[in-house]
């Protein structure tokens, strides 16, 4: 609230609420004539810089679809996206997309894949920037490894590395850590919430792992099956780091699980 | 009984064992052929016995006729290959990348396509006479589509998916071309790069059909109005064998280029 007082610097703050404005936002996939397939309902959300934001959903409840249309991949849909002030209507330099399959360029090694992604400087600075992003997702000593070399959880690091050595003020990032186990899984959680911390961009994360949401974000999108709509919004306030074993933490993880399983504390159970 | 059956699956599953298994129909249409030749049966104006082809092909080979068509024809299937590759995949290209250009290219390209090289020879004569022009030109006929159409499918079929991730990052789009639609369409490309190699070749006799007076199709046609079956026989299977070696060498280098794909070990 520090600022109200000055006009130039509250509309900064203004801005800096609204950076993201998903406005009445609704899409209707057309298979052909008949087959209509109504994707997304009337999504409504802001998000402020900074943000870290995780959507939780069924699969098939759009949730890729939201994050393409975030990016500017699709932008054929009904309402408004605004991302920085400006109108979504193509892709952006600014809007990294980690992609759920790792879309890898299979004639490219690791170290050229992540390089393909930078257009300025010279070969020598475009590597350098490379390896420290490679070495982040911990993929060091793979540099020179083809796609095909690779198992599923190392191509997927590769791909958030080639996401991340831009520094996208946002990133989008599509059940990123699906194919990793629990271990890498846990570790590149926390290289996020560094890289976030340090370059103050904002996160939109998809995920299928409730824990995970409520790890990272700061508030969780709680999304309905089709056509997907906003359930809920949650806020978790909860310091960092956060303990997943903490009892608020384990009360909003079962909230937000009571909205998928109809007896949370049995599959609770069973999941533990 | 299945110990055996496992040892004799495994040589032949070796590279010596596929060649040898490879080689086995030859060996036992090569006995027919003698077998048949030798009871008399046979005419040998129809059919020569192995014996005269194989004393035809070694005389000629001694006296440098057989090794000096084949490098004459082998000239001319090059410089006609060569021009394919140029021109087909230069347009392939520029056609790939451009919607405009296929809609415009494309009724044209499937009507010339199926126009078989021999076909062409009557105005080939008229527009380039019956020198080594009207030849290279009609082996370049026998590649050229190949090429064409190849890249221009490899570079329209490229993976959506490759490509958004571009789009996302806004890749510049010279970088766009030469360093991801390119490479993307290199398979198929290569295949087109193989498979129109192999025309050309075939092409060799019907280019050589124009009025020629050397190269190993007017050694087959000579030949044959000479009633020499033998020559015929030696000419043919030589345009065979060069044609599989000019694939084996393609095959590995294709090995090489292309050892990112997956399906390859
Ligand atoms: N390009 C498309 N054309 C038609 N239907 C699509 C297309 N993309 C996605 N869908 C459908 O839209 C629904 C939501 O997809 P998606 O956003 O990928 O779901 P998820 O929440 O699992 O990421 C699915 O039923 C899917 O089949
Ligand atoms: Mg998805």
């Amino acid at each position: 609230m520090s600022g109200t007082d000055h006009t130039g610097a509250f509309q900064e703050d203004i801005l800096e609420k609204n950076y993201i404005i998903a406005d009445h936002v609704s899409k209707t996939f057309f298979r052909g004539e008949e087959n209509e397939l109504e994707v997304l309902q009337e999504i409504n959300v802001k998000v402020q810089k900074g943000e870290f934001i995780c959507i939780v959903g069924g699969s098939g409840c759009g949730k890729s679809t939201l994050l393409r249309a975030i990016a500017g991949l699709d932008c054929e849909h009904e309402g408004e996206i605004t991302v920085d002030r400006e109108v979504v209507k193509k892709t952006s330099k600014k809007r990294g997309l980690v992609f759920q399959e790792h879309r890898l360029f299979p004639w490219l090694s690791v170290l050229d894949n992540v390089c393909f992604a930078l257009d300025e400087g010279s070969r020598a600075e475009k590597e350098a920037k490379a390896r420290q992003s490679i070495e982040l997702v911990g993929l060091a000593g793979f540099e020179q490894a083809k796609p095909k070399e690779l198992s599923g959880g190392m191509a997927q690091r590769a791909n958030i590395a080639r996401a991340l050595v831009n520094n996208p003020p946002l990133l989008l990032l599509d059940e990123p850590f699906g194919a990793l186990d629990a271990f890498t899984k846990i570790q590149l959680q926390n290289e996020l919430i560094k890289i976030k911390n340090r370059e103050g961009s904002t996160m939109i994360m998809v995920t299928h792992d409730i824990e995970e949401a409520v790890y990272l974000a700061d508030r969780v999108i709680v999304m309905t099956n089709r056509p997907g709509t906003i359930r809920e919004i949650v806020s978790v306030n909860l310091p960092r780091p956060r303990n997943r074993n903490e009892y608020h933490f384990v009360e909003l993880r079962k909230r937000i699980s009571s909205y998928f399983f109809e007896t949370p504390d049995i599959q609770e159970d069973y999941n533990i | 009984m299945t110990s055996s059956n496992k040892r004799s699956k495994k040589f032949f599953e070796t590279a010596l064992g596929s060649f040898l298994e490879g080689l086995l129909p030859i060996l036992i249409l090569l006995a027919a052929w003698i077998i048949a030749s030798g009871s008399g049966r046979l005419n040998p104006i129809v059919l020569p016995p192995p014996r005269s082809v194989f004393h035809s092909f070694t005389e000629m080979l001694l006296d440098g006729s057989l090794l000096s068509s084949l490098g004459i024809s082998l000239i001319r299937v090059l410089k006609g290959y060569f021009l394919s590759v140029v021109l087909g995949v230069g347009l392939g290209i520029i056609i790939g990348l451009s919607p405009h250009m296929q809609r415009l290219s494309n009724l044209i390209i499937q009507i010339l396509r199926p126009i078989p090289p021999i076909a062409w020879i009557p105005l080939v004569i008229l527009w380039f006479g019956i020198g080594e022009g009207s030849k290279v030109f009609l082996i370049f006929l026998g590649g050229f589509f190949t090429n064409l159409i190849n890249v221009i499918d490899g570079i329209r079929y490229t993976d959506k998916k490759l490509l958004e991730v571009a789009s996302v990052m806004e890749t510049p789009k010279r970088k766009y071309i030469l360093e991801l639609v390119i490479p993307a369409a290199f398979p198929s490309i290569f295949t087109g790069l193989r498979v129109s190699l192999g025309s050309c070749w075939t092409c060799v006799v019907a280019a050589e059909l124009v009025a020629s007076t050397s190269g190993i199709g007017y050694m087959i046609s000579n030949a044959r109005n000479y009633g020499l079956m033998d020559v015929v026989i030696v000419g043919m299977l030589s345009i065979g064998v060069i044609g599989k070696v000019m694939d084996v060498i393609l095959k590995a280098v294709e090995k090489r280029v292309l050892s990112w794909t997956v399906d390859q070990g």
